[in-house]
């Protein structure tokens, strides 16, 4: 993935977090999962959902 | 699926030569033509009149200037240039016949269906050649141009020696500059095979679809930045001509003004460019091979993203608009005060359940405005900024101070108020700012202000309403309390006759505020019956048996009031 990429998937997270919306969540999970991430394309302040995805924690983002 | 491979290239690469061959066979001819035309004008000016040493302005000399026109072209025609010229105009075919070639290999296109395409094209590109070489065009260009050069030479006074050196310089040239008959030929004749070979594959690739375009030719010492990169790059897609073509214009040189990726195909890398752009269509595994595959896999990842961020915004958006019902619309407000009070009193209005959503429903103007500018509207004591937000909806105006405390002035607005249960009102707070505002009421200043019972409510905004709101009411179903405040002592005939039969005095007022006159007694027991009924048949058990009566008395639904202001 691009740093282009990570950028809008944090935002997408940020905005889908905020208004607690798990179904885009689930979809951006769906997505994550599905792609090679480098570390250092995470973006500043989304660590924490990255690192969810990355260490394959399937509750990760929220979805319950 | 063809691919270009180095057999294709060298067929390019030969289509290229043949171009830059054919040019150069036909500029071959051209010192040789221009000699003889030179001699044969020579021996004509030979023959003009002469005196002292003055070529003449006569008769004779006119028609015999008149008649060099024929000498030119007979020049011409007795040259090898007519066979130099059909030779150059058969190299139209073997362009197209490059052409199908390279496409037959590349985009596997048959020459019989490029044939249909591509024969209009051609026979356009040598009929306009062939005039320009031959024909009006020569005539225009260059026979015209010596007749009246020679013309005014003679009128100027010229000898012979100067009318031989004018000719020379202009039908033969110079080590710096060609003669005039080379350089309309070259004008003509230069890149119209390279442009027709452009145009032919501009419409191969607009008829079948073709989406990128492969940039062959040579490179020389002084080839152009951007044939160098284009070159290099080997592919260009149609979809980045435009970015393409911007880089050329800023840090190229020699482009064409006015090249697009429409004419791109045409003009390549600019005046008298030696290379070619070959139209075809970019396949899968040709991306793959290019390392353009890895685009194609992004974008749909692009999609998979930008279709979550949609999601996103579009639930953001729906809660914020959801939001936005239960947030008073600032457009309504009346306000002179300052943005933190307005803000202020918004947080306010927005922190109660269904008031803003209310007040917004119903268009409610609210005067958040000082003591001064504050005004009855009944009586018509407004200020020019109440006056214009009544203009918004005159019949449906909310005023209530910072405090909020104020006016309703509607005639049927109450019958949408909605206010949630778990309010709670703690009872009478004779407090001294509450005190000091009964006391002051007579004085005129703060006669509006404060609804006691909102004040110790909490978060008050939405109480305050329904006591405004209980006015509204009182002024539907019983119009003379309007009269009782202008003092008509016949106001409030219904009410105070009921409390005269039960025996309910100002005084049992369920709040303080209550106590000052029988519009507030009204306001203040409305709002104790709907937000504290419990506690106003606890505590005030007359009052409320009062206002069961009074309901019924002005005919009001008891139930309404429940259904309508504590949902």
């Amino acid at each position: 993935m691009t740093i282009e990429q990570m950028t809008k998937l944090s935002e997408a997270t940020e905005i889908a977090s905020a208004n607690n919306d798990i179904e885009t969540l689930k979809k951006i999970y769906t997505i994550v999962k599905n792609e090679t991430i480098s570390n250092e394309l995470i973006p500043e302040g989304s660590e924490w959902f990255f690192a969810l995805i990355t260490s394959n924690q399937s509750i990760a983002i929220g979805v319950q | 699926m063809a691919e270009f491979t180095d057999a294709i290239i060298k067929i390019i690469d030969k289509k290229i030569k043949t171009i830059d061959t054919a040019e150069l066979d036909l500029y071959g001819q051209l010192n040789d033509v221009e000699k003889i035309i030179f001699e044969d004008l020579k021996k004509a000016i030979n023959k003009l009149n002469v005196e002292g040493g003055t070529i003449q302005f006569d008769e004779k000399n006119i028609d015999l200037v008149n008649s060099l026109d024929r000498i030119m072209i007979d020049a011409i025609q007795g040259s090898t240039m007519p066979s130099a010229i059909t030779k150059y105009l058969r190299n139209f075919q073997t362009i197209s016949d490059f052409n199908f070639d390279i496409h037959k290999n590349v985009n596997d296109l048959s020459k019989s269906e490029l044939e249909k395409l591509v024969s209009p094209v051609q026979k356009l590109a040598v009929e306009t050649t062939l005039n320009g070489l031959t024909g009006s065009g020569v005539n225009t260009n260059f026979i015209e141009p010596v007749r009246q050069g020679i013309f005014q030479n003679i009128v100027a006074g010229t000898n012979r020696t100067q009318l031989e050196e004018y000719l020379r310089n202009y039908v033969l040239g110079n080590p710096n500059i060609d003669g005039l008959y080379s350089r309309y030929v070259k004008q003509v004749s230069r890149d119209a095979l390279g442009q027709f070979d452009g145009q032919t594959n501009a419409r191969i690739a607009d008829e079948f679809g073709l989406d990128a375009f492969r940039y062959v030719g040579s490179l020389i010492d002084d080839s152009r930045p951007q044939c160098r990169r284009w070159v290099g790059k080997r592919v260009l897609q149609k979809s980045e001509l435009q970015s393409e073509i911007n880089w050329a214009n800023n840090n190229g040189t020699g482009m064409i003004s006015g090249t697009t990726p429409d004419n791109f195909i045409v003009y390549r890398g600019g005046y008298n460019c030696r290379h070619a752009a070959i139209p075809f269509k970019l396949t899968k595994s040709q991306r793959e091979k290019l390392g353009l595959e890895q685009t194609k896999v992004e974008t749909k990842v692009d999609q998979q993203i930008n279709e979550v961020l949609n999601d996103a915004n579009k639930t953001n958006e729906k809660n914020q608009s959801a939001n936005k019902k239960n947030e008073y619309n600032s457009e309504f407000l009346a306000t002179t005060q300052s943005p933190s009070i307005q803000k202020n009193f918004i947080d306010l209005v927005n922190g109660q359940d269904g008031a803003a959503e209310i007040a917004n429903e119903k268009k409610t103007v609210v005067g958040l405005l000082n003591e001064s500018e504050r005004g009855n509207p009944s009586s018509n004591s407004n200020s020019d900024l109440w006056k214009s937000k009544q203009q918004i909806n005159p019949k449906q105006i909310a005023k209530v101070p910072s405090d909020a405390g104020g006016v309703c002035y509607t005639d049927n607005s109450m019958l949408s108020v909605l206010i949630k249960d778990n309010q709670k009102i703690e009872g009478r707070n004779y407090s001294d700012e509450c005190l000091m505002i009964s006391k002051t009421r007579f004085n005129g200043n703060k006669f509006w202000t404060i609804s006691s019972v909102s004040r110790v409510i909490d978060q008050n905004v939405a109480p305050t309403i329904t006591h405004e709101f209980a006015h509204l009411i009182h002024n539907k179903v019983d119009p003379n309390q309007i009269a009782f405040y202008r003092g008509d002592p016949k106001g409030h005939v219904k009410m105070k006759d009921l409390m005269k039969k039960l025996k309910i005095k100002l005084s049992d007022a369920p709040t303080k505020y209550g106590e000052v006159n029988h519009s507030e007694f009204w306001a203040e027991s409305f709002t104790a019956y709907v937000y504290a009924p419990e506690w106003l048949i606890e505590t005030h058990p007359k009052v409320s048996f009062f206002m069961d009566k009074l309901f019924d008395e002005y005919n009001i639904e008891k139930s309404t009031i429940t259904q309508y202001f504590k949902k």
